[in-house]
């Protein structure tokens, strides 16, 4: 007998709000949380917007004894929406630490500082290359370090079970959460906190994605209406930060403690396309299998999806392979189905897009809402899935299928359902 | 088949280290004693505290892919893409091809941010009078100071698009970021996905450039590594009394994984099974590990009861042995906490003086090791154990190799921020 695995709690730090209830509200209410960077000058940057994290103070949000000081601005968001996620699902904490709880968090490793770059270089010319480096300092080094974050959770947690970073860029909470619902159904762990936590608003992500021409330019005037997925418009993502968290929990468990069950987590599915290694096939080939997987493994109907989250990043390409895609695997059932992207209103979370996604899908099975495509004003030729163009749509959801679709030709598709009755 | 739950075979290995390429050539070397530990020699170590490496010498990526492929790949990447067409054509699966949905990848490593001697030349054309960067003439002239394909070189999990594309596959898949734990919680998941039915194979590992300039000149500041440079490659002494730390070496260990029917109907070598795996992590602030090494105990005995043995049923164990004060007694207390009574009689070895610590690739190069030690009935020694810390009192095979029959042994893992990872290998039945 497989078991059965829940959401019991979420957390969130996101350009649309600093927790995850105030996320939600921005995504249902269409709010762009999209403007001007401020991370660093980005005054004469081909790219200067993005979704920036604002008015987050963790000092309030970290556990005194977890040491805030000590952690990446990635780092920051990730803890704080993983103790926010522990606590809304009311987990007791305490000694002794347990080894049936555990961690897995997409995040990316920590940038080299500019300055630490500029340094070094200053010192090879003056020692004419006799001295190539400068060492670390110790504190510099762990702050770099994408999985002090990630101890730093389990700490939280007082978990001692598995614990595990993961990085494949757009779909690395996407793995996370895939990989933890393994866990638990395998019988490692009994409750994990997965999800991810990425800050690619630093002037070297910034200058990486815009050399690629992968980032939406040209809107420094109107940054909210960059990010446009689906739309004729579109020309490229916008870099957004934050984090999301869930605890997810083996259903007993769960039921065990009287915790509150927010939703079901029925599939999973990760694939790669062996494609190219920044475009996604434009038959979608990749991300269909994905999708089907993620059907197999729950062993549910397409007809019973009643939304899909897209991962809709606003890029020419993605947007029409998983358009393409969707129309693949669902059918007839593709034009009875809501298709909406939160990156058209937080921009690009990276590491922590896939569950963003997961968080959209509990709120619109929670609420019966179902979070919009904003900037979505001139359909493309041949786009004519319902994207939930511009506002919320209420309609009951019994299950939501999540996708990411990273730079690399990694997938993840994950299938929520309604909690358990 | 044969009924009954899915049984996952080891059946190629693709080995990169110091020592040598491949299973035979390492194998041979630890037995003999040999080691790749010296003087870094890619570049001047004066800077660092530590100067000792383990490198690769006269690797030649073009075995393995085009010099125009080349051109997206660092030095990490190129170990993993080596590694794994390594292992494949070790299991006897065709150079490249199209290995489809039923296959899946499973890598663990460390990668740092690429190309960062060419940033730094480059950056010099945008520092003021005062040493301070001007970000605004960074902005302006991006294109000339950073290459357009930085981000697809830098892409964490790079190798995985790189060994996907060559050989055509498609199936489930992650990239696991950490140091020792990272390949082995790699070939756990891919187990798992195997003998769970969502993949009939899964190339699985780790790989490390970890003695290049840059992770080096972190490492050297966590006070993990040893400042012993004059003694050369005898500063690295796992157990011993005047242990002081590891020292790096740059690798690649994966390994094909196939389902076990599948594997005997094509009439696959099988050095070992897996038959379990267990992950956990010591919950204490790193860099130092929890004293008693909770998170490796929980760890070993997770992977014991995955693999529905006993601390007794183990034959022998590689060991982490990174040679750190805390590290290699909190390992023993670990071991002694989650074997039991059998701990005393188990012998336990770490390669690592050899083939230096290969950080994102060592936990599965233990797993390598295991395998051969199960196919080949020797247990490699631990070098430079000559004056045992009598609190690390296991049977830690000092100096010699030693014959063995082994039929069932398990291979150990711990990271930098506490993590832990646990294989379970059986001689193939």
């Amino acid at each position: 007998m497989i078991r059965r695995v829940v959401i019991t709690g979420l957390g969130a730090v996101t350009p649309l709000g600093n927790d995850a209830d105030a996320t939600w509200r921005g995504l249902v209410a269409g709010r762009s949380g999209i403007g001007l960077l401020s991370t660093f000058d980005t005054d004469g940057f081909p790219v200067r917007i993005g979704g920036q994290v604002r008015g987050f103070r963790p000092d309030e949000r970290i556990p005194a004894g977890i040491g805030w000081r000590r952690l990446s601005r990635a780092g920051r968001f990730g803890v704080a929406a993983a103790a926010e996620a522990v606590r809304a699902a009311r987990v007791p904490i305490g000694i002794p630490a347990s080894d049936r709880r555990g961690v897995a968090m997409g995040g990316s490793i920590g940038r080299p500082g500019l300055r630490l770059l500029a340094d070094t270089g200053h010192l090879r010319e003056s020692t004419g290359n006799r001295q190539l480096f400068l060492r670390q300092p110790p504190h510099v080094v762990l702050e770099g370090s994408q999985n002090l974050p990630v101890s730093a959770m389990a700490q939280l947690l007082c978990a001692t079970g598995p614990m595990i970073g993961i990085h494949t860029a757009c779909s690395g909470s996407g793995h996370a959460i895939g990989e933890s619902f393994r866990a638990i159904q395998d019988g490692d762990a009994d409750l994990m906190l997965a999800g991810g936590y990425d800050s690619l608003t630093t002037w070297l992500d910034v200058l990486g994605f815009s050399l690629l021409g992968a980032l939406a330019s040209g809107y420094d005037d109107d940054p909210q209406a960059a990010s446009r997925p689906f739309d004729a418009r579109r020309c490229g993502f916008v870099l957004g930060e934050g984090a999301v968290a869930c605890v997810l929990e083996d259903l007993e468990h769960a039921r065990a403690r009287g915790a509150e069950i927010l939703a079901e987590v029925l599939g999973y599915g990760s694939t790669l396309n062996a494609w190219r290694i920044t475009d996604s096939p434009p038959d979608g080939s990749g991300a269909i299998q994905a999708m089907e997987c993620a059907l197999l493994d729950a062993a549910i109907e397409a007809t019973m999806i009643d939304y899909v989250v897209a991962h809709g990043t606003s890029t020419p390409g993605n947007d029409a392979a998983e358009t393409a895609a969707i129309k693949k695997v669902f059918a007839d059932h593709a034009c009875r189905l809501l298709v909406s992207s939160p990156k058209s209103m937080a921009g690009h979370l990276t590491s922590a897009a896939a569950a963003l996604n997961v968080l959209a899908a509990i709120g619109a099975i929670r609420h019966s809402v179902v979070p919009p495509t904003i900037n979505l004003d001139t359909p493309d030729r041949g786009f004519d899935l319902d994207y939930v163009p511009a506002t919320a749509r209420r309609t009951p959801v019994r299950m939501a299928m999540i996708n990411a679709f990273a730079f690399g030709g990694t997938n993840t598709a994950i299938i929520v359902g309604r909690a358990a009755p | 088949m044969t009924g009954g739950p899915r049984r996952v075979m080891i059946t190629g290995i693709g080995l990169l280290t110091g020592l040598g390429d491949g299973p035979g050539d390492n194998w041979d070397a630890l037995l003999a004693g040999r080691t790749a530990i010296k003087r870094i020699a890619a570049y001047d170590p004066a800077p660092l505290r530590t100067q000792l490496g383990a490198e690769i010498g006269g690797f030649d990526p073009l075995r393995f892919a085009s010099r125009r492929a080349l051109r997206m790949l660092n030095r990490g990447d190129q170990l993993g893409l080596a590694g794994a067409s390594l292992a494949l054509e070790d299991a006897g699966i065709g150079a490249s091809g199209e290995l489809g949905h039923r296959a899946g990848l499973f890598f663990g490593g460390n990668k740092e941010v690429p190309r960062l001697d060419e940033l730094i030349d480059r950056i010099a054309s945008i520092r003021r009078e005062d040493g301070t960067p001007d970000l605004r003439r960074l902005g302006q002239n991006a294109s000339s100071i950073m290459a357009p394909l930085f981000f697809v070189e830098g892409l964490q999990s790079a190798a995985l698009f790189h060994v996907s594309q060559k050989f055509g596959i498609r199936g489930p898949n992650c990239f696991f970021a950490g140091t020792a734990d990272a390949g082995a919680v790699a070939i756990g998941c891919a187990m798992r996905a195997v003998r769970r039915g969502e993949a009939d194979l899964a190339i699985a590992g780790g790989y490390d450039d970890a003695t290049n300039w840059w992770p080096m000149s972190k490492a050297d500041s966590l006070g993990t590594l040893t400042t012993d440079n004059d003694a050369g490659a005898s500063a690295f002494r796992p157990y011993d009394r005047r242990r002081s730390g590891s020292v790096l070496g740059e690798g690649a260990a994966l390994v094909v994984l196939e389902e076990r029917d599948a594997a005997q109907a094509r009439g696959a070598r099988c050095y070992a099974e897996i038959t379990g795996f267990g992950a956990g992590n010591d919950c204490c602030r790193p860099p130092a590990p929890d004293p008693l090494g909770r998170g490796l105990a929980r760890a070993i005995r997770r992977a014991l009861d995955d693999a529905r043995v006993s601390g007794a049923d183990i034959c022998y164990v590689a060991a982490h042995g990174s040679a750190t004060r805390a590290g290699d007694l909190s390992e023993t207390l670990a071991l002694r906490q989650a074997l039991g009574s059998a701990a005393a009689a188990v012998p336990a070895s770490s390669v690592k003086p050899q083939t230096g610590h290969l950080v994102g690739a060592a936990g599965a190069l233990n797993l390598v090791v295991a395998a051969l030690a199960i196919a080949h009935g020797m247990l490699p020694a631990t070098l430079n154990l000559d004056d045992p810390d009598p609190r690390c009192d296991l049977d830690y095979v000092p100096r010699q190799p030693r014959p063995a029959r082994v039929t069932r042994a398990i291979a150990l893992a711990r990271g930098i921020e506490g993590q832990a990872a646990a294989l379970v290998l059986e001689r193939p039945g």
